[in-house]
């Protein structure tokens, strides 16, 4: 923008400009959604079997229902509020809030406090778990885990196989209560999710 | 400085033009019915495809492996119902409801709907990008509803 400028009013007339721009642009942003959904919301992710092996586990010689059972209780022992389960689609749905404080955000914060910036950090978050058994197909799924103590190959293939697949994600609230969404991908959570839900598969396969 | 109302005035204007344009003058009544997007047929049209299939609980689960492999997290699921619904977050929240219906004919009516954020998908790539996705976990094609 091309303004005849002097001296005198120079300093008046960017900070107007500026000002004015502000205004436009908050107006413009609070009134239209400025999101729109990605083209490959719905499209199978190249990561597809990459993310359904870290998801997965397979579990030989325990009921569809066994294993469900085993699952509430090891999701019970993680702190989880079960709330939602569909036993006949081995579906089950979890939730529990934490606080979402990390280390390295609060050093931040604190780093630009001191030069006069206020950043928002994690305050708290809601984590979301869904836990799906089903038949193991003919999919091959790394990981498998048996519960029998003792079985010679034959019959372990006329044992029944079931396919438990985790899948988790969060809703953080930071301390300026703006949220920030987040599917949680990290191997080494699920790794050790499954950890724990093999010793409470054991526990229960022991108890037949 | 002050501002005048002169300063103001162009983007009062401005604001009063996105309003009109973008539907914010949508009632609360508007927003329960969803009134302001498609006519119910027009929607339902690209939103079920039917299956040769007669197993309800295969297509639930199937659908249910789908969304997982989608990146959804499962909501909540009926066998009874025929229905599931699952969440994905990823800087957006996207819901979706698929319900599963058996008809007299041996084939099965399957729907899903969605939401983006605070808004109905209501574009038919998505709903057959879904579909293309869930014919490959059935081994089985979709049909539009004629």
């Amino acid at each position: 923008m091309i303004f005849p400028i002097t001296s005198q009013n120079f300093e008046r007339t960017l900070m107007c400009d500026f000002r004015n721009y502000l205004m436009a642009s908050v107006l413009i942003a609070s009134l239209t959604s400025c999101i729109t959904m990605p083209p490959d919301a719905f499209q199978m992710p190249k990561t597809v079997l990459a993310q359904r092996q870290i998801e997965s586990r397979e579990f030989v010689g325990i009921s569809e229902e066994k294993v469900l059972v085993a699952s509430s209780n090891a999701l019970q022992d993680m702190g989880f509020n079960l709330e939602n389960s569909e036993v006949k689609l081995g579906v089950i749905t979890a939730q529990k809030q934490r606080d979402a404080h990390e280390f390295k955000e609060i050093v931040g914060a604190v780093v630009l406090a001191a030069l006069g910036v206020n950043m928002p950090i994690s305050k708290s978050q809601t984590i979301r778990v869904s836990l799906v058994v089903k038949p193991a197909g003919n999919s091959s799924v790394i990981g498998t885990t048996h519960t029998e103590l003792d079985t010679t190959t034959s019959e372990r293939k006329k044992q029944s196989a079931v396919v438990v697949r985790v899948k988790f994600h969060r809703v953080v609230t930071k301390t300026d209560n703006n949220t920030y969404l987040e599917s949680i991908k990290d191997k080494n959570i699920y790794q050790a999710f499954f950890d724990k839900l093999s010793k409470s598969i054991f526990i229960e396969a022991q108890e037949i | 400085m002050k501002i005048t109302p002169k300063q103001i005035a162009p983007f009062v204007g401005l604001a009063i033009l996105i309003t009109g344009t973008t539907g914010c003058t949508t009632t609360l009544k508007d927003r329960v019915l969803d009134i302001n997007s498609q006519s119910q047929l027009q929607k339902r049209s690209y939103q079920a495809r039917k299956f040769d299939i007669s197993d309800q609980k295969r297509v639930l689960r199937a659908t249910i492996s789908t969304l997982q492999d989608l990146g959804f997290v499962i909501d909540k699921a009926d066998l009874i119902l025929g229905i599931v619904s699952a969440t994905k977050l990823e800087d957006y929240q996207l819901t979706i409801t698929v319900s599963v219906r058996q008809t007299g004919k041996k084939e099965t009516i399957v729907r899903a709907s969605a939401q983006f954020n605070l808004r109905p998908v209501e574009d038919p790539k998505a709903y057959q990008d879904f579909f293309s996705s869930l014919e490959k976990s059935l081994f089985l094609q979709a049909q539009n509803l004629d």
